[in-house]
């Protein structure tokens, strides 16, 4: 190696060894962050949407008390844990009428379970003791429930909100004795407006 | 040199190193049905019982192919649905088997394309004869409509099975006449006109108030396969009055203290259904007629068997009973006494924990709900008569307490505490003539244990392990059976290595694990009955799934799609006596497809 040459490697070398034990000194208390490559920004939470068009039974007034309420909610991230709350006969003023402690429904791990946004929760509710008159039945469904403890607040979603299902059921086929119902059980099934959504 | 790229390399991997995002992943996944043929999965399930084929490859999944049971599918069309919205459709087996190559329209061939069965138009009235309306008491001008309201109960294929005691829950259609003029020169009529499925149904025409007084409800089995019209006439020749004369359905009521509001019908033994004229009475004892059409014995006007009269009070009144009675052979409408009862007892007492009682310190009660059902009811003169019938439901205070007033009798009492207190519900008996205060011991839950796998060893973990009552309650109870206690239903998961707990009231279950969709494995249906203590229901093995996969489409010439239909598949099994069961669900997606993955073997 020339004279010029060594100069010359000796000025390049100089700054790389700074810079390499500058990096290395950084590099003991700080971190690289690279910025996450290929995943988009997540969008903020929003509630769990009922597709009350296909909740089974249909209803509202059903004569038969099933094995099983079927619920499709939509959510926005299907890889979201939803709570779901069920009351027979709520009464609001009491708290009373929350079935069970309220429910879970979690995202599928398998991949191909996560292609559709809707998810179907099946919910197994208790007939009721007076199986033989009136009763209404709720199903609140909400990313968070306000408390899943006291049954007052189970009965209310937490921010970002939820939705809830109502069926009255009588056996004998109309609405005699049954409580007041926020939807029209007699109106065509078509007829069927806006979501439920409870805040 | 060396020194320096050491270094330099150190110095940009230990930063990356140390400094990896954190993400939460779990140890280990839940199995999935895919890698066939590579890995030789199929080969590795255990061959199930009975089965008659071993799984094949089926891109990537191991499968059996289609179900070889008898098995029914229970579509519900959404609401949003432009053909049959909110509608629930029973196809069978050989609905979705169809004959390949077979056309059945458009182009939509079974098995991979099902059309779902066209609704048809029918209209219907309920007509009286002159000669009829008179014998009722009710006279008008020959062939009278009258406003009616109708239940079209749908029937099992082939049977006079009602669909939902069979274990398939399609709701029957509700329907209402309307005033209806066809013609501008001719009057209004009153009619139902509704749309509905081709298939067999019961159809039951109750007359709207005040005519429901006098003519009886009219039940007939209906097999619908085009467009319609059910004219009932009551005082046709084939569908008379069962006794114009009403001599066999007269019945004589009293009551010492007036029977001002009551009411008084027959129903139907089985069904309980009302099956007469309904009558308000008034007075302290009144005869009235109950006429009924299609419920007389085959050689006489008297009643079939399995026919009881109801005698009602008011609905608004408390702790009076009803007076509810079998007829033999038509007989026992002659005289209806309601007896003068004792006042009404105050009863309390208070829901405890079983283990606990007759230790000093018995605990706090067990919040509960309480269904008194009167067995036999004790008259004023003391005898008990298990002809009358009171029922009411009361719920306990927080630490257990409850308070009610019955009429004095004994009663079949259903304990059911409150769920998260791991309590059983329990059947107990209360009679007022030993004590109006009474405590009732419960029985913890069953605790159940036991572990999910694969045929092939793996285990199944965090899947839902369902414990669902096999009989639901039936709404209606005849009278002198007792109601079923019905367990409730319970949920748990599997946890990392397959193994599942949970705690159930004691009584017989279906327990049913369901993997989740998209694992490609299918549910696990299997009886049991829990007594008290604990249950080991052991190893549960699941295997490759039979499948069911195609594209529902309306019956009209463009074969839409029907998006977001739930599709439920029933398992009967070969006896019919065990009401069907559910095997598996999926829901279409926007394409109208779907596929569901059922066991190759239903239980």
């Amino acid at each position: 190696m020339t004279k010029v040459a060594r100069a010359t490697l000796g000025r390049a070398v100089v700054p790389l060894t700074v810079v390499a034990a500058l990096v290395l000194f950084v590099g003991q208390d700080a971190c690289i962050l690279a910025a996450p490559v290929g995943e988009l920004a997540r969008l903020p939470e929003s509630r769990p949407t009922i597709l009350h068009s296909s909740l089974v039974p249909s209803g509202p007034l059903i004569t038969q008390f099933p094995s099983t309420f079927l619920v499709p909610v939509e959510l926005s991230d299907p890889r979201s844990r939803v709570a779901y709350a069920v009351f027979v006969d709520y009464n609001p003023d009491t708290g009373k009428g929350l079935v069970d402690t309220p429910g879970h429904s979690d995202p599928p791990s398998a991949l191909a379970g996560l292609k559709d946004r809707v998810r179907v929760i099946p919910i197994s509710v208790p007939a009721p003791l007076e199986i033989f008159r009136c009763h209404k039945i709720e199903i609140v469904v909400a990313l968070r429930l306000e408390s899943e403890k006291d049954p007052k607040l189970a009965h209310t979603p937490a921010d970002p909100g939820g939705d809830i299902a109502t069926w009255l059921y009588n056996p004998a086929g109309d609405l005699k004795g049954c409580p007041a119902l926020d939807v029209d059980a007699s109106a065509p099934v078509d007829a069927e407006a806006g979501d439920g959504a409870v805040r | 040199m060396a020194i320096f790229a050491l270094a330099g390399t150190l110095a940009v991997v230990c930063p990356v190193a140390a400094c990896g995002p954190i993400r939460g992943a779990s140890l280990t996944e839940a199995p999935r049905n895919e890698g066939c043929p590579d890995r030789n999965r199929c080969t590795a399930y255990a061959v199930v019982p009975g089965a008659k084929t071993v799984p094949q490859c089926n891109q990537g999944r191991c499968e059996f192919g289609r179900p070889d049971y008898p098995f029914n599918v229970v579509v519900d069309v959404p609401t949003s649905s432009v053909f049959a919205p909110g509608r629930s459709f029973v196809l069978s087996r050989a609905d979705l088997s169809g004959d390949p190559g077979t056309p059945i329209r458009g182009s939509c061939v079974a098995p991979a394309c099902v059309t779902l069965p066209p609704l048809v138009r029918g209209e219907g009235k309920y007509l009286v004869s002159a000669r009829a309306a008179r014998a009722v008491g009710f006279p008008l001008p020959d062939g009278t409509s009258l406003p009616l309201r109708v239940s079209f109960i749908p029937l099992v294929e082939g049977t006079l099975n009602e669909a939902e005691a069979f274990g398939l829950p399609v709701e029957p259609l509700l329907t209402v006449s309307r005033f209806v003029r066809k013609e501008l020169a001719k009057p209004a009529e009153v009619s139902y006109v509704d749309a509905l499925s081709v298939g067999s149904y019961l159809r039951v025409a109750y007359p709207e108030p005040p005519f429901d007084a006098y003519f009886p409800p009219a039940m007939t089995g209906i097999g619908i396969s085009d467009t319609f019209v059910d004219n009932f006439l009551l005082g046709d020749v084939k569908t008379p009055l069962d006794d114009e004369t009403g001599e066999s359905r007269r019945a004589a009521l009293s009551r010492a203290e007036g029977l001002d509001g009551w009411r008084v019908w027959l129903v139907d033994s089985l069904t309980q259904r009302r099956i007469s004229s309904i009558h308000q009475l008034a007075g302290k004892s009144e005869s009235v007629t109950l006429h009924t059409v299609g419920w007389s014995q085959s050689t006489s006007p008297s009643l079939k068997e399995d026919v009881e009269v109801v005698v009602a009070p008011p609905e608004d009144w408390i702790a009076v009973p009803r007076l509810q009675s079998k007829l033999i052979n038509g007989q026992g409408l002659e005289k209806l006494d309601i007896p003068r009862l004792p006042k009404p007892a105050s009863a309390s007492g208070m829901v405890v924990d079983g283990l606990r009682v007759g230790l000093a310190s018995p605990g706090a009660g067990v919040p509960s709900r309480l269904l008194f059902s009167s067995i036999g009811l004790r008259t004023l003169e003391g005898a008990r008569t298990p002809l009358l019938a009171y029922s009411t439901s009361v719920s306990t205070d927080s630490v257990g307490r409850f308070a009610t007033v019955l009429p004095p009798g004994l009663y079949d009492v259903v304990v059911e505490p409150s769920e998260g207190t791991g309590f059983a519900k329990a059947r107990a008996t209360f009679d007022t003539a030993l004590g109006l205060v009474k405590t009732y011991p419960l029985p913890r839950r069953t605790v159940v244990t036991g572990r999910v796998s694969l045929g092939d060893g793996r285990s199944l973990i965090r899947t839902d392990v369902l414990a669902l009552p096999s009989a639901r309650p039936a709404a209606v109870t005849p009278l002198g059976s007792q109601r079923p206690l019905g367990p409730r239903p319970a949920k748990t998961r599997t946890d990392d290595d397959g193994r599942f707990r949970f705690e159930v009231d004691q009584g017989d279950y279906e327990l049913v694990v369901q993997p989740e969709g998209g694992l490609g494995f299918p549910w696990l249906l299997r009886p049991f009955t829990f007594a008290e203590g604990a249950a080991d229901v052991g190893l549960l093995e699941i295997g490759p799934p039979a499948r069911l996969a195609f594209r529902l489409v309306d019956p009209s010439d463009l074969g839409n799609p029907i998006v977001h239909s739930m599709v439920r598949v029933f398992a009967q099994l070969d006896d019919k006596v065990v009401p069907s069961f559910e095997v598996g669900r999926a829901m279409t997606d926007a394409a109208g497809e779907v596929e569901v993955l059922v066991p190759y073997q239903p239980r």
